[in-house]
């Protein structure tokens, strides 16, 4: 067993030694979750269960010292749940004298019994569709034309499921429509968000597709005998169609719709992807995107998962100014082999990655459909999908399939620790990913010895890592005053035409951040082809992050006016960075932001050439 | 179960086939590629034009050959009241539809209005943007609402809806195509309001 994490208060002690010490055997039930209380006895409490780090306890009683908080509503969480960094005992619901209190919070004193323990087991959800998972348990599973998927490249979430499922939490799929009256949905009724009419209502429709088996990855439920299983499968959906009228001021009011009751945004779309210019964000989405991380949740903010993206090899999460904001999570994609699925796009902005599978001949991931005929599966003409089974598909793929599932594991956090802020939230995710695809030539470890990767962020997300590290997390210490540096470029910084790299250098100092969890790149040039440059920002700990990359643009298909409709390559990138550009970066967590920060900047094509007016950076961290 | 009809902002013709991909998932360029249909390509217009957003200027690109049909009230929805705000004001919502300049306007489309076709930047890759009507404004620090309704009345607008965002962000009702960008960029450099910009709909993709 491993032993309680320090800091360690004296006081628990006892506690946590007797819990160390017991044995015997732990239920197998993941719901059915009790707790009891007694008059005669009214500084003890009973729990029918406790998971504290990879073991189960059952049948404890402690005493208890002060009530810290309760809810009259609920159920708000899976389990319960002990904390050691602050010997808090958080109970998701007990009986005191013929009412419900849910999220009851006490300091617990003493631990007066337990019946038994028994190491964490695999919870498997009895869904029909669960086997076709192998994004949830990846067992060797077989694709329609092959190669069979790798066993245990996947969530690592069935014993996940022993500590949290997503209760009481609440996730809107941002997206093109959910359809609200699925069978294996459990949809908060009058929430969905209709932008065709403006109001709330159904924004479920043929072309609902794409977000309802987003949605069903997130959230689909589970255990039910029914279909498939969603990761936060207790958790709740709302959806809002953005994507039928995706106009400015809708956007920003998707990120913010119901933010007292949302506490997670999965967010699917974007610009389109492998053309290749820059696309900045709007000025009124950022101060959404910001409105919802201070004042979501009770002020610990809103998360925002996003699609990085699946433009690659030619376009990069980093020209995304959606997907690169420092407010969101940008999750990439990787198939059933563990490696970067070949359309997900790299970036220095990647905070990790999730499963998004290939093709539908090979290993896409299976999730809900719309109901009957429509969406992608009619259940009779599609060979490669689900025969008989119209209301689910195979055939989901993309970062589209790997925000969710991002989603779906922070519904897992949230419901483990409510307490944690959306910074601690990408912050445990980080700490706890995988380093997949170990072999892949850009590892390297970060100042603060993260490993990191532009293809992979800090890795494939780790469910059961996560929920682990979140029982106990210690919430980070207040963001320091973000600091910005430009830099001191007493002319233009020439780049000459398809030469080496020109370099220029900042020096932060006194920004009291001695622990980086988010940099910011803005450059403005007034070079005309932004496609022919590689950038780079090497930080004062020395490690490099790449934000751009030479490339041909292209024209995407159906925009151009030939005869063919077909894609034109190789049109010039424009002057994407003549207004300023700004490029996020997730990769430097835990580096100090005081010291040299130097540009590398190389005009990588012949025929167009420009400079580098300005540049600065702002560091966010602690 | 209840399905709407399917939104026309892009049209699938009867012999898609939605499965499998060879790509990510990505339909709404897809429906772009099959509305748009192929014609002979000629010299185009493109001049680039500003706007502004958050008092950046940013450059759009004019695509002449295609035109965005703006419908109001959208397809799914014709005959139901129109949303109202909590205010009582009509909420201009919209759905746009590219189409090629010749091209007759969709059978089933419900159009009202239209606007020219813009790329973002200057790149021919850049993404195609249309004004469906509105501008959004960040009115001046301190403005309650009822004071930017009355500058508002004064310069003959009126507020279509309170952003979420707080803030000061404001929605103006202004009518669809060329006018939007005319006002927003004729507010933003008054100075009456802190930013201004239009209410683009931009091409977004599923991933």
């Amino acid at each position: 067993m491993r032993p309680f994490p320090r800091p360690f208060r004296t006081r628990y002690l006892a506690a946590a030694a007797l819990l160390a010490l017991a044995a015997g055997t732990a239920s197998a039930a993941v719901a059915a979750v009790t707790a009891t209380w007694s008059p005669a006895q009214p500084a003890r409490v009973g729990l029918s269960s406790l998971v504290y780090l990879d073991t189960q306890y059952t049948d404890l009683v402690a005493t208890f010292g002060e009530l810290i908080s309760f809810s009259a509503t609920g159920p708000n969480r899976s389990h319960n749940n002990f904390n050691p960094t602050n010997g808090r005992l958080t109970i998701a619901s007990i009986d005191v004298g013929g009412t419900t209190f849910y999220d009851v919070v006490v300091t617990v004193t003493d631990l007066v019994s337990v019946r038994g323990s028994a190491p964490l087991t695999e919870f498997v959800p009895n869904d029909p569709l669960f086997t076709r998972q192998w994004h949830l348990k990846n067992t060797g599973q077989m694709g329609v034309d092959g190669p069979s998927a790798k066993p245990g490249e996947d969530l690592n979430i069935t014993k996940a499921w022993r500590q949290a499922t997503g209760t009481g939490i609440q996730i809107a799929v941002v997206d093109d429509g959910l359809d609200i009256h699925h069978e294996d949905l459990n949809v908060v009724p009058g929430k969905s968000w209709d932008f065709r009419t403006g109001a709330y209502g159904d924004p479920s429709s043929a072309e609902g597709r794409h977000g309802t088996s987003c949605g069903g990855l997130a959230a689909a439920i589970g255990h039910n005998n029914l279909g498939v299983a969603g990761v936060a499968f207790n958790a709740r959906l709302v959806g809002y169609n953005l994507l039928t009228d995706s106009t400015a001021s809708n956007e920003a009011q998707a990120v913010t719709q119901d933010l007292t009751d949302n506490h997670i945004y999965t967010n699917s779309y974007g610009a389109e992807d492998g053309v290749g210019p820059l696309f900045p964000s709007d000025q009124l989405w950022r101060e959404s995107i910001e409105l919802g991380l201070s004042t979501g949740r009770g002020g610990k903010g809103a998360i925002y998962t996003w699609a990085a993206g699946n433009g690659a090899p030619r376009d990069r999460s980093d020209y995304d100014g959606q997907a690169n904001f420092r407010g969101v999570l940008a999750i990439g994609a990787l198939n059933a082999q563990g490696t970067r699925s070949e359309y997900s796009e790299p970036g220095a902005n990647l905070l990790a990655v999730a499963y998004g599978g290939e093709y539908c001949d090979t290993q896409a991931t299976t999730t809900v459909d719309i109901t009957g005929s429509p969406g992608y599966n009619n259940g009779r003409t599609q060979p490669e999908d689900l025969a008989g089974e119209p209301n689910y598909t195979r055939c989901m793929n993309g970062t589209s399939a790997a925000a969710p599932m991002a989603a779906g594991v922070v519904a897992l956090l949230l419901d483990v620790n409510p307490n944690l802020t959306w910074r601690d939230v990408r912050a445990v995710l980080a700490s706890t990913a995988r380093k997949t695809d170990p072999a892949h030539p850009d590892w390297v470890q970060n100042g603060a010895g993260h490993h990191v990767n532009h293809s992979y962020g800090y890795g494939a997300l780790d469910a059961f890592a996560a929920t682990q590290a979140a029982a106990s997390w210690a919430n980070l210490p207040p963001q320091k005053t973000p600091a910005t540096q430009g830099a001191p470029l007493a002319s233009p910084l020439a780049m000459p035409d398809n030469a080496e790299a020109v370099t220029s250098s900042l020096v932060l100092q006194g920004s009291g951040i001695t622990q980086l969890e988010f940099v910011e790149l803005t450059i403005v040039s007034d070079h005309p082809n932004v496609g022919n440059l590689d950038i780079t920002l090497t930080s004062p700990s020395g490690t490099v992050s790449t934000v751009s990359t030479v490339r041909e643009c292209e024209v995407p298909e159906g925009t151009v006016d030939d005869e063919t409709g077909a894609a034109v390559e190789g049109p010039s990138c424009g002057d994407g960075l003549a207004s300023g550009f700004t490029f996020g970066i997730a990769r430097l967590m835990g580096e100090p932001a005081d010291g040299n920060w130097t540009l590398a900047v190389r005009d990588g094509k012949a025929t167009e050439s420009g400079a580098i007016t300005s540049w600065r950076i702002t560091a966010h961290g602690h | 179960m209840t399905h709407l009809t399917p939104t026309p902002m892009f049209t699938t013709p009867a012999t898609f086939k939605p499965m499998p991909q060879r790509r990510p998932l990505r339909f709404l360029s897809w429906g772009v590629c099959c509305w748009l249909a192929a014609s002979a390509c000629g010299a185009a217009d493109t001049a680039p034009l500003r706007y502004h957003d958050g008092g950046v200027a940013r450059t759009i690109t004019l695509e002449p050959r295609w035109v965005a049909d703006i419908q109001w009230p959208p397809a799914a929805t014709a005959g139901q009241a129109q949303a109202k705000t909590a205010a009582g004001t009509a909420k201009p919502a919209s759905s746009v539809t590219l189409r090629r300049v010749g091209q007759p306007v969709a059978r089933s489309a419900t159009v009202t209005a239209t606007s020219p076709v813009y790329r973002e930047g200057t790149s021919p890759a850049g993404r195609l943007m249309a004004l469906p009507g509105g501008v959004i404004i960040k009115a001046l620090p301190g403005w309650s609402e009822a004071d930017v309704r009355s500058w508002a009345s004064d310069q003959g607008l009126s507020i279509a809806r309170p952003m979420n965002t707080g803030g000061g962000w404001y929605l103006m009702a202004t009518a669809p195509g060329q006018p939007a960008l005319t006002l927003a960029n004729r507010l933003q450099a008054g100075g009456d309001v802190v930013f201004a910009t239009p209410n683009w709909w931009r091409q977004t993709t599923t991933r």
